[in-house]
């Protein structure tokens, strides 16, 4: 669905709502990954999700698991390539684990993206021996080509990518974009006024 | 003794013109919005808040609709229809739930409809399968108050003459146009080089402040999906309540989930019982009853106030509450102005972000040719610059023309590319959504809300002539792109509704069997209650709505006067 929706968006625009498409992606993607979990073991490793604010520091985060897997699988999706910043520029990480953190986020959604690092490292501990951070970068492109092919992977992946998209474009007053590096790659002018700390969306509700 | 003179339920374009009228004529006035009150300091350019997250839209998981869209032809000829929750679906029905409702974060281009809307059967004869109707009141009824809504919304604009041209009793706008974006001059000549004639767009924005403290457009280039920060577009907040509460007479209660409209054995509305923001049920008592919730919400509200008098809910008698259900039909599209192909200076120019397109087309809002058909009614191209939210469109880049996601370096050129090549030149094309059995609101028996009442399920069922003419607009648009000069011209027309632009539902009609609302847009059997959201909307003109529900709004406030 998550693909049609591209075509979707482009044929009808503005008219219709573009917030439509991470609901989709979230309904879909978990309705697959239940599907595509029930033949897996998950490892029990879900994280303590709390405390992080925008001004986590990155390189602190990322020393610590399950920060580490998907800071590996960020830089991957979204390299370091002499083509603007990569993913730690733009404190990918961090901004993860502050969506992560999120009161509004649904528990179902949280329990999914993190569901998805023990999919992955389950798999690289098949086929390297190790868990997917510990992978070369050969290995670690292999493995995400691999849970691409399936629906729960490929829409895990997209999901992440959105959330990379996100830390890339939202104001930097949410941990990720900083000092509008973003912005400024892809030529984007923001808009005025930005919001304040005090007034990002989770303070408006 | 009643509570208030009157209670308005829902705060935007239906709500807000009744509220200022009656306050400012010194009656006593409550109006409930479910939303929240957000103020002008609230509004920042945040695609966060605008966009990616639930603050201006209920979240999904708590309150839902159920849409009911076709899936397939019976051997019978019947049609099969497929429920989907929205929370499944992920396709939000909601449009700004708050003080000021959609009109917070509309875009504001507006039209008025044409004296040809108000008798479409008339006009243009039946159609199949459609249930066109003539309205009970004419254009010229309406344009005092069309007139009245430039003042009191602040709606800038260029009258001009031309071949559709509505009659106006004033020479033109009380505001001029809004600063244009340079590539207004690329649309004018493409489209004379075809003898066609670009039209301003009027629009609901203030060009220069005005005395009541509302500033003029700081051209931020965000203003569709977002919230105002300088109090320009005339929501129904900025405009209406804010001066509507100034006068003393008006009390806001936002929050306020109303639950169910009550009358007495004469069946007349004495109360409505909502549930406030700390979640305890109350009621307002009033002497006349406005609903204004949007038209899929209204319905539900009058289908789930049933009582002894009213057995299948308020207004419902003959079971047209929710019945001819209308969106927008059309479609959209775009083009590109790619900037290596041009001169430098020209895409410098074109790179800028801030100042309106504020250009339109309605040569074709009836369409007389032979080839395609006898005479009929056609609609209106709108032209607009893509909504800045540069997330979504990063996000629509990570799928390749095969439908593969795309990651690394591969996606990082295209991002590149998306937002550094072109000037993506948008257009929309609006027409008539015809009304037909096929769409309309009812309850859910199964899905309920927060609150524990039923949602609403809404069938979105289009008529195959919608596709036609939109067709017809869209191979006219192509070939205007293409004589402007853009490139990787796309578009299409489909029957999947804009959630957006809603009306319908409770038209008003001189038949009680045949309409749910009186030429007043009072319910035939509630003499106390009236609609003023588009509900009362029976044919949708092809323009957006919002201009005309804002005069219907101020007419409606006129009636009530002369009755409280």
């Amino acid at each position: 669905m998550d693909k049609t929706l591209k075509n979707w968006n482009n044929s009808l625009g503005p008219k219709l709502l573009e917030k439509i498409q991470i609901s989709i992606e979230r309904r879909s993607f978990l309705a697959n990954s239940l599907k595509a979990a029930a033949g897996l073991v998950i490892l029990p490793s879900m994280p303590s999700l709390t405390g992080c604010t925008p001004d986590t520091n990155q390189e602190q985060l990322v020393a610590t698991q399950p920060w580490k897997t998907f800071a590996a699988v960020q830089q991957q999706l979204f390299p370091n390539d002499d083509n603007g910043p990569d993913a730690k520029n733009i404190n990918a990480t961090v901004y993860l684990k502050f969506v992560l953190d999120a009161k509004d986020t649904d528990p179902d959604d949280r329990e999914f993206i993190v569901n998805g690092i023990d999919w992955l490292d389950e798999l690289c501990l098949k086929q390297f021996n190790n868990r997917f951070s510990a992978c070369n970068s050969t290995q670690q492109k292999n493995s995400l080509s691999q849970i691409a092919k399936s629906d729960a992977g490929e829409r895990w992946l997209s999901y992440l990518l959105l959330l990379i998209f996100e830390a890339l474009l939202s104001d930097p007053v949410y941990g990720g974009n900083p000092d509008g590096i973003g912005w400024q790659w892809l030529e984007h002018q923001p808009g005025f006024p930005r919001p304040p700390t005090n007034k990002r969306y989770m303070d408006l509700t | 003794m009643s509570d208030f003179d009157v209670c308005i339920i829902g705060s935007g374009a239906g709500g807000g013109p009744v509220a200022l009228q009656l306050a400012t004529a010194g009656y006593n006035v409550v109006v409930l919005e479910k939303g929240p009150f957000l103020k002008r300091d609230d509004f920042y350019k945040d695609e966060m808040a605008c966009c990616r997250r639930s603050v201006y839209t209920p979240q999904l998981s708590k309150e839902m609709h159920v849409i009911e869209d076709y899936a397939g032809k019976n051997p019978n000829g019947t049609y099969n229809w497929n429920s989907e929750s929205t929370y499944d679906s992920g396709w939000d029905f909601w449009n700004g739930n708050m003080v000021g409702g959609a009109t917070n974060v509309m875009s504001g281009f507006f039209y008025r409809m044409k004296p040809e809307d108000f008798r479409l059967k008339s006009e243009f004869g039946p159609i199949k399968g459609a249930n066109v109707a003539d309205w009970p009141i004419s254009y010229e009824q309406l344009e005092p108050y069309y007139t009245l809504a430039e003042t009191l919304v602040g709606i800038s604009g260029k009258a001009e003459t031309h071949s559709f041209a509505e009659p106006r009793s004033t020479t033109d706008f009380p505001y001029p146009p809004t600063r244009e974006h340079p590539v207004t001059d690329l649309i004018d000549n493409g489209c004379y080089e075809m003898n066609l004639q670009p039209l301003r767009t009027a629009r609901a924005i203030l060009p220069h402040a005005i005395d009541n403290g509302r500033r003029g457009c700081e051209y931020s280039g965000y203003c569709g999906s977002y919230g105002c920060s300088s109090g320009a577009k005339g929501s129904s907040r900025e405009a209406l309540i804010m001066p509507a509460i100034a006068t003393g007479k008006c009390e806001i209660r936002d929050r306020a989930k109303v639950i169910r409209i009550r009358s007495n054995q004469k069946g007349k509305a004495t109360s409505v019982e909502y549930i406030d923001k700390n979640g305890v049920t109350q009621h307002v008592s009033a002497k006349i009853f406005v609903v204004a919730c949007q038209a899929v919400e209204t319905a539900r509200l009058l289908l789930l106030s049933s009582d002894s008098m009213h057995p299948e809910g308020l207004g419902n008698r003959f079971n047209q509450v929710g019945k001819n259900l209308l969106f927008s039909a059309g479609g959209s599209g775009y083009g590109e102005f790619v900037y290596k192909e041009m001169d430098n200076s020209l895409a410098q120019e074109l790179k800028a972000r801030g100042p309106f397109i504020n250009r339109g087309l309605q040569d074709w809002y009836i369409i007389d040719d032979k080839q395609f058909g006898p005479r009929m009614k056609g609609g209106t191209v709108d032209f607009l610059l893509r909504h800045p939210n540069p997330i979504a469109r990063a996000n629509s880049t990570k799928w390749n023309d095969d439908g593969e996601l795309v990651w690394g370096s591969a996606l990082k050129s295209r991002l590149k590319q998306a937002f550094t090549d072109a000037l993506s030149l948008r257009f929309e094309i609006f027409c008539d959504w015809l009304p037909t059995d096929d769409c309309f609101v009812s309850l859910d028996s199964s899905t309920k809300d927060k609150w524990s009442t039923p949602v609403a399920k809404i069938r979105i069922g289009y008529h195959d002539h919608d596709i036609k003419v939109g067709n017809y607009l869209l191979d006219k648009t192509k070939q205007v792109m293409d004589t402007m000069g853009t490139t990787n011209i796309r578009g299409s027309v489909s029957g999947t509704p804009p959630q957006n632009l809603q009306a319908g539902g409770c038209r008003f009609g001189k038949d009680p069997k045949t309409s749910v609302l009186d030429a007043d847009c009072r319910i035939h059997t509630a003499e106390n209650v009236f609609v003023t959201d588009g509900s009362w909307i029976p044919t949708g003109g092809s323009v957006p709505y919002t201009w005309t529900i804002y005069a219907n709004a101020f007419r409606v406030a006129d009636i009530i006067k002369k009755q409280l």
